[in-house]
């Protein structure tokens, strides 16, 4: 019987309670404490993480402070993003301008390319990604790549009905409700299905969202003509 | 004393074109690997070259086999093998391959003349004392001389032409004993001395048969009888005057050329022959202490058409397999206009070599892995594989409205840091024109934040004045808007929250 149990816990058939603990081997704090706790520590570090949503909605807010975290000596590698980066955003973010780099790359083989070389390079931390498809061999090198230049990569992904299962370390769906952001987990390593989370916007941009005005809202903004 | 001491090598390439050929083929067969085109020289098969009279100068070990034998006609040859193949001798090609050797040579020796026989003559004397023994400064010469491939002879003597009789005929001996040296020198053939024409055909006639019976007879009778021309000669042979030389200088500029063995349509199969071209590179900016960041490669094709491309490096290179990726890269993307014949590479930038700024400690990355592409490294290779264009980093101009103030500039350059305080608010993107919303648009948006207004100086052309509101639309996404004073009922988007 023991026999038999070792041989199916070395082909990984057999998932023990105490995994959960951690999951992951190192783990980035997301610096939310909500957040934190949800993921059981934070973003899996030296990994590919998958954020789905429609965009707009504070995707790179969450992330925001991990990649503060990472320090300002190495790159930060954005490919395809959906529109112009805001040079006076990335200031406030405390990240040197000529630190970061656009990519723009219109065929999907030439972004993963990219997106690869950076990850494994060990001159960038942290790589940003939008993309609309990816399949279980490009997902594996990604991995790889990031694990062997101990980099990050986010990978921004419209929400699609259809699932295709990919071993994500982990992979999150954004939804905006009016209360906040939830945040439901669609895979993580070593993880089990829980409960969504929803974020409150106040936490995501503290900058103009005063928790004790977000009830009192306004309908439009005021249009009379100023002089 | 000193003229006692004079020493000088000759080396004589009897072949220099054939084995151009041989050796081009092991590069691009052994790296390419493909089968060969129908006009393709077969070098197994017999082989000549033929100068301009019709006679054979250069032959393969096959056409050796099969009964040729140098200075043979073309009527004859061809009557002895059938199948030989014909190659015309090009000697503009030669001196040019010989001028390459020189250079390479010039590393380990100061005094260098090239020859029009296809022969080197260096000066050894003032480079036994830096490399402390002959035999070690013929050392370094020799591995030099194996790596470039060539046959060769050679010989040493106190007087260059000695050198270079004992050379041609194929002495190869390295030695510095006078007495050694002349004795080889009397058992010399007269028709092998390279007398001028008349003074054979008098000497011969007269019965001497060996340079030995020539110079047992006083010169000044000799001269007396045959004139200027055998003073010269014996002078030469004597070392009675020096010998006028031109010894070559380092070549300013590097630039390649390389003939193809044949017409090459992708441009895969001309990664072999760049690699050749990049080893000459590499040794060219490693004598230099050099690092070159931008190349010139030019594609030359049938009909006088050319492609050119561009080869940068952010961090600069010097080694051969740095420059083959960056080129392999760039070359995938190429799309050939033609089959290319001849491969051209100049070097367009460099500059003086300093430590490698890879970092070995590096602070990130664990113990015992070294970084695999530094910052710089790695910004050529995007670059060279998506374009120039395609790899920007953001900057900031000292502008109020948004769409002035942010733009990209090159990549991973530092900027001029702007004074004063940043805004508080501001999206991560910006789009670009601003997007007008309709009027049911704007009934579903639920304002968060504003207003903050903008107004652009009065001084320019068109004054702006905007006021700025973030706002979350039907589907929840989070928009930067602003209107303009001057038509306040409409919206624009000009960024999104993300």
């Amino acid at each position: 019987m023991n026999a038999l149990l070792q041989q199916l816990q070395n082909r990984q058939l057999i998932w023990q309670a105490s995994q959960t603990e951690a999951p992951y081997e190192h783990c980035q704090s997301t610096g939310f404490t909500a957040l934190d706790k949800f993921l059981g520590g934070g973003w899996p570090a030296h990994n590919v993480v998958e954020l789905q949503s429609h965009g707009a909605c504070a995707e790179l807010q969450l992330i925001q402070k991990a990649l503060a975290g990472s320090g300002s000596e190495l790159l930060q590698i954005w490919i395809n993003p959906p529109a112009s980066l805001c040079a006076e955003y990335l200031l406030q973010q405390k990240r040197p301008l000529h630190q970061v780099l656009q990519l723009n790359a219109p065929r999907s083989a030439d972004a993963l390319w990219a997106a690869e070389l950076c990850l494994k390079s060990g001159s960038c931390k942290d790589v940003l990604l939008w993309q609309n498809s990816l399949n279980l061999t490009q997902l594996k090198r990604l991995q790889l790549a990031a694990e062997q230049g101990q980099s990050q990569l986010y990978f921004f992904r419209p929400a699609q009905a259809e699932q295709q299962l990919l071993p994500w370390a982990l992979s999150l769906q954004l939804i905006p409700t009016p209360a906040g952001l939830q945040i439901r987990i669609l895979k993580r390593k070593g993880g089990w299905q829980q409960q969504e989370l929803v974020l409150p916007w106040a936490e995501l941009y503290p900058q103009f969202i005063k928790p004790e005005l977000q009830h009192e809202q306004h309908g439009r903004p005021p249009l009379s003509r100023v002089s | 004393m000193s003229e006692r001491m004079e020493f000088w090598l000759y080396l004589y390439f009897p072949q220099l074109q054939l084995d151009k050929l041989l050796l081009l083929q092991n590069t691009t067969t052994a790296l390419s690997g493909q089968n060969k085109s129908n006009n393709y020289l077969n070098l197994t098969a017999p082989l000549a070259i033929v100068g301009a009279d019709h006679q054979l100068l250069q032959l393969n070990s096959a056409a050796r086999q099969a009964g040729l034998t140098l200075g043979m006609g073309l009527a004859s040859a061809a009557s002895l093998c059938h199948q030989l193949q014909l190659v015309p001798h090009q000697a503009e090609q030669e001196q040019q391959q010989l001028q390459q050797l020189a250079q390479l040579l010039y590393q380990y020796c100061g005094d260098i003349a090239l020859q029009a026989d296809s022969g080197l003559v260096l000066k050894l004397s003032p480079m036994l004392a830096l490399y402390g023994g002959a035999m070690q400064f013929w050392q370094q010469i020799q591995q030099v001389l194996q790596q470039a491939g060539y046959q060769y002879h050679f010989a040493t003597a106190q007087q260059p032409l000695v050198a270079r009789l004992l050379a041609q005929q194929g002495w190869d001996q390295f030695l510095l004993q006078k007495d050694k040296i002349q004795q080889q020198l009397k058992a010399l053939p007269l028709q092998q001395a390279q007398l001028p024409e008349k003074l054979l055909e008098q000497l011969q006639r007269l019965g001497l048969a060996q340079l030995d019976d020539l110079l047992k007879i006083p010169q000044a009778e000799l001269v007396r009888r045959f004139g200027i021309e055998m003073l010269q000669y014996l002078q030469q042979l004597t070392g009675a005057k020096p010998a006028l030389l031109q010894f070559i200088q380092p070549v300013e500029q590097f630039e390649q050329q390389l003939e193809l063995l044949y017409e090459m349509e992708r441009s895969d199969q001309l990664l072999g022959p760049l690699k050749h071209l990049f080893g000459l590179l590499q040794l060219y900016l490693q004598q230099r202490e050099q690092l070159a960041y931008q190349l010139e490669l030019s594609l030359l094709q049938r009909q006088d058409q050319q492609q050119q491309l561009q080869l940068h490096s952010a961090q600069g290179e010097y080694q051969s397999k740095d420059w083959l990726k960056i080129s392999e890269l760039q070359l995938e993307r190429l799309k050939l206009n033609k089959a290319v014949i001849q491969l051209k590479l100049s070097l367009r930038r460099a500059g003086p070599r300093y430590a490698q700024y890879k970092t070995l400690f590096a602070g990130h990355l664990g113990a015992g892995k070294a970084q695999l592409y530094s910052a710089l490294q790695l910004l050529s290779l995007l670059q060279a594989r998506l374009g120039k264009e395609q790899v920007k980093s953001p900057c900031l101009h000292n502008d109020l409205l948004p769409e002035q103030a942010s733009s990209y500039a090159s990549a991973l350059e530092p900027q001029a840091s702007i004074a004063g305080s940043l805004a508080a608010v501001r999206p991560a993107f910006l789009v670009e024109p601003p997007l007008a919303l309709d009027a049911e648009q704007q009934q579903q948006l639920q304002l968060h934040y504003g207003p903050e207004r903008l107004s652009s100086g009065w001084w320019q052309q068109q004054s702006q004045h905007r006021d700025y509101y973030v706002a979350q639309n039907s589907q929840g996404q989070w928009l930067w808007l602003y209107r303009d004073l001057q038509q306040p009922e409409q919206l624009y988007v000009q960024g999104y929250f993300s």
